[in-house]
């Protein structure tokens, strides 16, 4: 190659406990690229991205930064050469301000202890037009959305003066506007010459930002293509290491259309907007709508999770009285919230146990339960849904995304629910699991359930319902044939034009 | 509806029983008789039976009042009224029983009673007023608690308790004390409650992640309740345990007791941030204790040296807990 | 990992029982031949204790005893107390000194020392208890009576007096104070006021000046014991008054708050001589000898006449 690679990887490997986790890469970006890392969970990104960063120290192989070696024995070595790393989860304190937060640990001061607030000030303001945003440095974090957070945590990169910044799935959180904004970052820093290193799971996302993508997969590179000569069908088929059949699997077309669910003027709590409609066995009733729009709070609200103002459910024609999710469950409900770790699994329990859960009073032999009932039904589920690892003791921390959200899925199940409420089904869960998933759904809808899918990703509603619902502050404003969605609509409707 | 074809005949997928395994299960078990051999070679009097006696009779109490905090602590929670519960409900059990001379059997249950009374009321402030954190309700409860034991005995101890009172603190069964016995039985039974009952995996849930367990159908505050009132009766019983042996009800009983049953807890393996302890665990954690202060007894070292010892213990058994769990997250 | 950890705890916990313990066993081995004393007090971590302790240390070495002195973190300890008379009783010493912090609760243990043929004997606080071999201690009526006659001699009759008392139920303190206040009634003098401030420096502060606000005109004050003394010295001077106060136990603080003035007098008690003669009549006891079933330990009066001497004293015992 004929420019000179900012940072270089030749043959790295590294092992954990005797297993190589990452296999002889080799990996190079270049001045003011955006290089892509795309990988299914567990193909190795993360482990990479900690060694470039220092914090993981490499087993084998060699790195150079502007063609001369160099070795990291820790994140601060990283820095040192300009290297800076905006993760997926953010680092920042919300109590105190956009300034203090930059800055933290990294004080500009005057004389010895006084710290200089009005540089620093200043500085963060430039750090900030450099993004092409106009925050308030004096704002506390706390009061900004989590868009204007993440680019507070890219500003940071500036205090070490980056010349290579990794972003580690900056958008998982971001809604649409958000990400767009962030990806014009991104543009903005290339033009200034820093070089990024951009890791995601939205593939769309990549082809739009990316030069080029390296591909990993168990550990090794598969390959690494320029954006423009790939498309999304072969990156995916690199990154699964199989053609997928589709992307989003068709189900047969089902006769039965009975009305599972009645929602009737259901006002939310704090709200005076009224919510009004139906779904049916047979088909999947998608719920649009941008961050904000009442889409979850209407779903915590049917399922008694949060307080409702007023309302009436019906299930089935039968008017159900719903206060707590325990009436709910008992009236077929099933909730697949949008934070799985923090609402949907505990972590640092058995896989059997988390499925076990909601349906526990189902195995009671007289006092007891019946430990080896639970076990059986446990280990049914795990083999069905094909989770992997297929063991009931394994604990749900050590799941994979995709995995950890069969489970969340065989709880319900376990509990005989008929009315299937899916927030954001395939978040943070790489492409292959998410066919999984949708698999599943279908399997439901097949079987007679009603199926309701709330997400922010509009190419998903679209390949998978049959009738979207879009909200707009609190409310529905449209109610749309799959025939008659198509993208444009759905968002006018989801920002209240007409 | 909605189900998943099955595979009936699934074969059952075998755990690997590793050396590993057995450690992380069995660790704080084999310090325990590795403190006893140590114990039992430095001082000959160690392992009398008189001496294990001793140590069985003066492990009970802590036993039950560990026990008792072990449900608030696999929530996440807390509970520092113990100590003064245990001294409220024994000088309620006096002033019925000797001063106005009720029957001995009422005594019980007034003792009980009070410390069930006084842990469901920690449990209303905590799930009902919303108090941010038990640990903000139980230190109300046990500053209110140790008031009230003191002023409704004008601070005097009560002494000349019925047999009938003191026979669980007090007697044996041929060379076993009553209140050993008594503290296997609860513990068989805690055991079963919190592995075999869907309320105790409730409170495992509980602990793990309260917003998974409220979405997953749990009625969070009603085991919350449940869990207090268990902790607070379970101080009820130690009261009862420690009238037999000490002959007396005194207002100042139990103080500073919930910190032995705390550190007996977490010695036992249990994780202050909730759902992971066991039964099992709470019993070494005790027996380690309650060990370790015998055998110091017996070697004559000073009551301040053995707070350090003790101290180092607790500080060295959570270190060795958090360096496994470490090793085990970097696989 | 694990197991390695845990040998290294083990190892720990060992190294601190063999570095501090090995001098008491060594002692059990030589002393195999002397007879063993065992002294559990109520605690060993405050000075009036550590008098005590050193008596009974002193009255090993004159005697040629091993005398071995334990005691719980703290008074407030009771079932910790129970567990070490308890756990001594498994050594089966000759004979034991015991101080009760809370006379009943020992009683079951000391039935079992009585069938295992250990002679208790108490000391400073007495228990209700038939088959104990002896009681050493400060009658605390006399105590009382001696501060009330010094007071008085510090007033004339129709004087107005205050009375601190210890804890409500405390009862070494409330036979001070009843000693006291016979006393001084019978020379004619009026107590005017008589609260709790349940043996406690700050608490005693605190009472004194809320008296004050009722009675500013008093003629002198007697405290129960010499912290609640010190406290209400300082609540008197807040007020600037100058008047005679007198304590109770004869603390170091106390003896020096005497130098300096603030305090008229104290009736000390001999913790020294409880420990001492509590080993010393324990020996005999062990020997078969008989023992009196009530030893006086006596008290002294201390003013600002004999203060220094006994100050010295007082510092001798401790070492200092």
């Amino acid at each position: 190659m004929s420019i000179q690679a900012l940072l270089e990887l030749r043959n790295i490997s590294k092992s954990f406990s005797g297993n190589k986790v990452i296999k002889n890469i080799s990996f190079s970006v270049l001045p003011g690229e955006v290089h892509v890392l795309l990988g299914e969970n567990g193909a190795g990104k993360s482990t990479l991205i900690k060694m470039m960063t220092g914090a993981y120290t490499i087993d084998e192989g060699e790195m150079y930064w502007n063609s001369k070696p160099v070795k990291f024995s820790g994140p601060a070595d990283a820095m040192e050469y300009g290297i800076a790393t905006v993760y997926q989860e953010l680092n920042l304190i919300p109590e105190l301000t956009v300034c203090e937060n930059i800055f933290l640990g990294r004080e500009l001061k005057k004389g010895a202890r006084l710290l200089d607030r009005t540089k620093m000030r200043e500085r963060a303001k430039n750090y900030l037009k450099r993004l092409g945003q106009n925050i308030d440095p004096d704002k506390k974090i706390s009061e900004l959305g989590v868009g204007q957070q993440q680019l507070v945590e890219i500003a940071k990169a500036f205090t070490v003066d980056a010349k290579l910044i990794i972003m580690d799935e900056p958008t998982a959180s971001l809604s649409e506007t958000e990400t767009e904004q962030l990806l014009q970052t991104v543009d903005e820093l290339i033009r200034q010459g820093i070089s990024i290193v951009y890791i995601s799971h939205k593939i769309n996302e990549l082809m739009e930002i990316g030069d080029r993508i390296t591909i990993l997969r168990d550990g090794a590179k598969v390959d690494t293509l320029d954006v423009k000569e790939t498309s999304q069908d072969e990156l995916i088929e690199l990154m699964v290491g199989r053609a997928l059949d589709e992307k989003y699997p068709k189900r047969p077309s089902l006769s039965m259309k009975q009305e599972g669910l009645r929602i009737e003027n259901l006002k939310l709590k704090n709200s005076q907007s009224i919510i009004s409609f139906s779904a049916y066995q047979g088909e999947i009733l998608g719920i649009s709508g941008l961050v904000g729009a009442g889409r979850t709070e209407m779903a915590r609200a049917i399922f008694g999770a949060d307080e409702k103002n007023s309302g009436d459910v019906y299930v089935f024609g039968k008017k159900v009285n719903i206060k707590k999710p325990k009436d709910a469950i008992a009236a077929g409900f099933a909730f697949i919230t949008e934070d799985r770790k923090g609402e949907g699994l505990f972590l640092d329990q058995s896989l059997a146990f988390n499925i076990n859960i909601a349906s526990m009073k189902n195995y009671k032999k007289g006092m007891m339960l019946s430990n080896r009932e639970l076990l059986q039904s446990a280990g049914a589920y795990i083999k069905a849904l094909r989770v992997n690892p297929q063991r009931k003791e394994e604990h749900a921390r050590n799941l994979s995304g995709g995995n950890q959200q069969k489970i969340v899925i065989a709880k319900w199940l376990a509990t005989k629910a008929k009315i299937f409420i899916f927030d954001e089904p395939t978040r943070g869960i790489d492409v292959g699991a998410k066919v999984e998933v949708y698999r599943l759904i279908n399997q439901l809808v097949q079987e007679g359930a009603v199926v309701m899918i709330i997400s922010s990703e509009l190419p998903e509603l679209m390949g998978m319902c049959d009738r979207i619902l879009v909200m707009n502050e609190g409310t529905i404003t449209a109610d749309l044939k799959k025939e008659e969605a198509n993208q444009e609509i759905i968002m006018k409707a989801a920002t209240g034009g007409k | 509806m909605a189900n998943v074809a099955f595979d009936e005949n699934q074969e059952i997928v075998k755990e690997k029983k590793t050396v590993k395994a057995f450690l992380n299960k069995f660790g704080s078990l084999i310090g325990l008789i590795l403190l006893c051999l140590i114990l039992a070679i430095l001082n000959r009097d160690f392992l009398s039976l008189n001496n294990i006696m001793n140590i069985a009779r003066q492990s009970s109490i802590n036993a039950l009042l560990a026990i008792g905090m072990l449900l608030p602590i696999l929530t996440a929670g807390i509970d520092l009224s113990i100590g003064s519960i245990l001294a409220l409900s024994i000088m309620c059990m006096g002033i019925a029983v000797v001063n106005m001379g009720l029957n001995p059997i009422a005594g019980l249950i007034i003792c009980v009673g009070t410390g069930a009374l006084c842990g469901w009321v920690n449990g209303i402030l905590l799930t009902k007023l919303r108090l941010p954190h038990p640990f903000i309700s139980t230190l109300g409860m046990m500053n209110i608690a140790r008031g009230l034991a003191l002023i409704i005995t004008a601070a005097a101890p009560i002494a000349g308790f019925p047999m009938a009172v003191q026979f669980l603190g007090s007697s044996f069964a041929g060379p076993i004390p009553v209140s050993f016995i008594l503290v296997v039985i609860i513990y068989i039974l805690f055991h079963l409650f919190l592995t075999r009952t869907a309320t105790g995996k409730y409170i495992y849930a509980i602990g793990g992640n309260r917003d998974a367990a409220h979405l997953s159908g749990i009625n969070v505050d009603r085991v919350l309740i449940l869990v207090y009132t268990l902790s607070g009766l379970m101080s009820g019983l130690a009261g009862l345990v420690l009238v037999g042996r000490v002959n007396s009800a005194f207002p100042l009983a139990g103080l500073d007791y919930e910190l032995d049953a705390i550190a007996a807890v977490i010695i036992g393996g249990a994780s202050f941030f909730g759902g992971v302890g066991t039964v099992w665990g709470t019993m070494v954690g005790t027996l380690i204790i309650a060990v370790l202060r015998n055998g110091l007894n017996l070697m004559n070292i000073t009551s301040d040296l053995q707070k350090t010892i003790i101290g180092i213990v607790i500080i060295a058994a959570v270190f060795v807990d958090v360096l496994r769990q470490r090793a085990s997250k970097k696989q | 990992m694990k197991k390695r950890l845990s040998l290294s705890l083990i190892f720990l916990i060992l190294l601190g029982v063999v570095l501090t313990g090995c001098s008491n066993n060594d002692a059990n081995v030589e002393a195999k031949s002397k007879p063993t004393i065992v002294v559990v007090l109520k605690t060993l971590s405050s000075q009036y204790w550590k008098f005590v302790e050193a008596g009974a240390k002193k009255a090993g070495e004159d005697h040629n005893a091993n005398v071995i002195i334990l005691g719980p973190s703290s008074e407030g300890s009771i079932l910790d107390q129970v567990n070490l008379v308890e756990d001594s009783l498994t050594k089966k010493p000759d004979a034991m000194v015991v101080s009760p912090s809370q006379p009943p609760t020992l009683i079951p243990v000391f039935k079992k020392a009585k069938k295992m043929g250990v002679p208790i004997l108490l000391v400073d606080t007495d228990a209700d208890w038939d088959d104990k071999t002896s009681f050493l201690g400060t009658d605390n009526v006399t105590a009382g009576r001696q501060a009330g006659n010094l007071l008085a001699q510090k007033l004339k009759p129709g004087d107005k007096v205050v009375l601190i008392d210890g804890a409500l139920g405390n009862t070494a303190t409330d036979a001070r104070s009843k000693g006291a206040k016979e006393a001084l009634e019978k020379q004619h003098i009026k107590v005017v006021a008589e609260q709790p401030a349940d043996s406690d420096k700050a608490e005693a502060e605190a009472v004194m000046s809320n008296i004050l606000q009722v009675h500013p005109d008093i003629n002198g004050v007697y405290c129960a014991n010499d912290d609640m003394a010190i406290g209400a010295a300082r609540a008197i001077q807040a007020h600037h008054l100058k008047v005679p106060i007198i304590g109770t136990d004869g603390t170091i603080e106390a003896v020096n708050s005497i130098l300096k003035g603030d305090l008229a007098g104290t009736i000390a008690q001999k913790p020294y001589d409880m420990g001492y003669r509590g080993v010393v009549n324990a020996l005999r006891a062990a020997g078969g000898k008989s023992v009196k079933k009530r030893i006086d330990t006596g008290v002294a009066v201390i003013s600002k006449e004999n203060a220094k001497k006994e100050l010295s004293f007082l510092q001798k015992i401790l070492g200092q």
